[in-house]
């Protein structure tokens, strides 16, 4: 039987487990994997801020002081365009798919990096383009509109000014109320075109006067650009097709868990060789009409077994209702493992796993697999109705197994009783404070489910989470 | 003595390592070969940078002379 507080019993909202007959343990999981490399998102948070520094001081050891006005626009343009260039390079960097850095980082915590820096770089990239055209126009001591043919003679000018436009699309289709109403695969190609927009950009940036200085310089700075252009092309090219003809991925499977949700279980060759880690997601493409152009995020929903991939879908979208309708055979492209939701951040003997909707999944293959004696391990997981939970068989099969506490959580969200408030959580798990949190789940349940993890004493550092929306 | 099975792991360990580092320097080794060919056959022209040209509003020029009717 599963541990089961006291205190549990008497919440309105509490559903005892069923005494089910004991079934048969699952089979053992593969081994566990070499450990990943990761890299810290502090360290890598660091190196980019050295990496400014050390830009500004490019700028720096070559500026002259000049109280003329052409001056005061162009030295102002040459810093903020290194700074746009660097900036560049680091956006692309934080979506190569760099191993170390997913698994350290975190794909939704890069992507919220990237898409904070996108802002930063967009207005460094205007302001540059103004100080610049306003430096020349007093140049030249012509007007704003002479100057703007004039520098557009200069091939390389003309180019960045051709990305420049390109990066104003992407920033503007990926504005909040622009992308509610654009689809997903059009968000997607005027984004990739940002790749276009940074090639367009790089070679003018070799004419800058701080660059263009010291063939160092030139070799340090096109060095750097081509590097992440490589990482750019192996990661996210050469190692998914690679992949693709090594596995030779296919859906094995397609298992109905309940209303709108379907497990599909993907088989192959040598994925144990992937090293997907309990709690890491990839992104599937399906190689059938009508799912083959979009490759989306879904978590592992058990460890992986018998050379057999399992994720768990509940059809929200069109995409995802496609998904349902799967035949066995389809060939996947699976791209991954990404995600930094696992064991490895883990600091604590105690861990409560906190899921919410189908959130569930990715806890589901920890709930499983993270190392625990009896009583360490504590799953609570939230619905709005019974009906609402997913994978329910095998929760209690792993908290009877494993002598786990599984708490299910039913009700609306906006009922009168927070079963998720501070109270109620210190009141389900004994010991909140002294437990590593593991969280997943709709956006609004993770932030309202962080705040009361924190009124209840559980430091940040040890609330481990992943937020699909911007996986 | 260490066990047969930690010796294996240690030695997937140690060819992992071994594979991580031969990438690495490859990866490098394509970006520093696409820099110098880079820096060897792209030099774009530019317009003049003010904030470059050989004197400043400290120097003594023709404008300043005249107004100042020297």
């Amino acid at each position: 039987m599963p541990v089961v507080t006291t205190e549990a019993r008497h919440h309105p909202l509490y559903v005892p487990l069923p005494s089910a007959p004991p079934t048969a343990a699952p089979p053992a999981p593969a081994p566990a994997p070499v450990p990943a490399l990761r890299l810290a998102p502090e360290r890598l948070r660091t190196a980019v801020v050295v990496g400014a520094g050390a830009v500004a001081l490019l700028w720096g050891l070559q500026a002259r002081a000049s109280a003329r006005l052409d001056a005061l626009f162009a030295t102002g343009a040459h810093l903020t365009g290194l700074l746009a260039g660097y900036g560049v390079l680091v956006l692309l960097l934080l979506m190569a798919r760099v191993p170390a850095v997913e698994h350290g980082v975190g794909a939704d915590r890069l992507a919220r990096w990237h898409s904070r820096g996108g802002r930063y770089v967009l207005g460094l990239i205007a302001a540059h383009a103004a100080l610049a055209l306003c430096g020349y126009a007093v140049h030249t001591r012509t007007d704003l509109v002479t100057a703007t043919g004039d520098l557009l003679s200069y091939g390389a000018i003309a180019a960045a000014t051709a990305g420049t436009a390109l990066f104003v699309a992407v920033g503007v289709t990926s504005a909040r109320a622009v992308r509610r109403r654009v689809g997903h695969e059009t968000w997607r190609a005027v984004h990739l075109s940002g790749l276009l927009a940074a090639a367009l950009g790089f070679v003018h940036q070799l004419a800058g006067p701080d660059v263009a200085g010291s063939l160092v310089t030139v070799w340090l700075w096109s060095m750097a650009h081509a590097t992440v252009g490589v990482l750019l092309v192996w990661y996210r090219i050469v190692v998914p097709v690679r992949a693709a003809l090594r596995h030779e991925l296919r859906v094995a499977e397609v298992r109905d868990e309940g209303p709108g949700v379907v497990s599909v279980l993907v088989q192959g060759r040598g994925v144990a060789r992937l090293r997907a880690e309990p709690g890491q997601f990839f992104r599937w493409r399906f190689l059938r009409r009508g799912l083959w152009a979009t490759a989306l995020p879904f978590s592992l929903s058990a460890p992986v077994r018998d050379d057999t991939l399992r994720i768990t879908v509940k059809a929200i979208g069109d995409h995802t209702r496609r998904i349902r309708r799967l035949r066995p055979g389809v060939r996947v492209l699976a791209s991954g493992p990404f995600g930094a939701l696992t064991a490895h951040r883990r600091t604590r003997r105690k861990v409560l796993l906190l899921a919410g909707g189908v959130g569930i999944t990715p806890l589901r293959a920890l709930f499983e697999t993270l190392p625990g004696g009896p009583g360490d391990i504590t799953l609570l997981y939230r619905a709005s109705d019974a009906g609402g939970l997913v994978l329910r068989e095998e929760l209690e099969a792993i908290a009877r197994e494993r002598q786990a506490a599984l708490h299910y959580l039913l009700g609306p969200s906006d009922g009168s009783f927070d079963p998720l408030a501070p109270r109620a959580l210190r009141n389900l798990v004994p010991g909140l404070a002294a437990h590593d949190v593991y969280l997943c789940g709709p956006p609004a349940m993770m932030r309202a489910a962080t705040a009361s993890l924190l009124r209840a004493g559980v430091p940040a550092s040890r609330v481990h989470k992943e937020d699909f929306d911007h996986a | 003595m260490p066990s047969h099975r930690a010796h294996r792991a240690h030695r997937a360990t140690g060819r992992e390592e071994r594979a991580r580092r031969r990438l690495a320097a490859a990866l490098l080794g394509a970006g520093a070969l696409a820099a110098t060919l880079l820096t060897a056959a792209v030099a774009p022209a530019a317009p003049p940078a003010p904030d470059r040209e050989p004197g400043d509003a400290t120097a003594a020029t023709s404008d300043v002379a005249q107004r100042s009717r020297d």
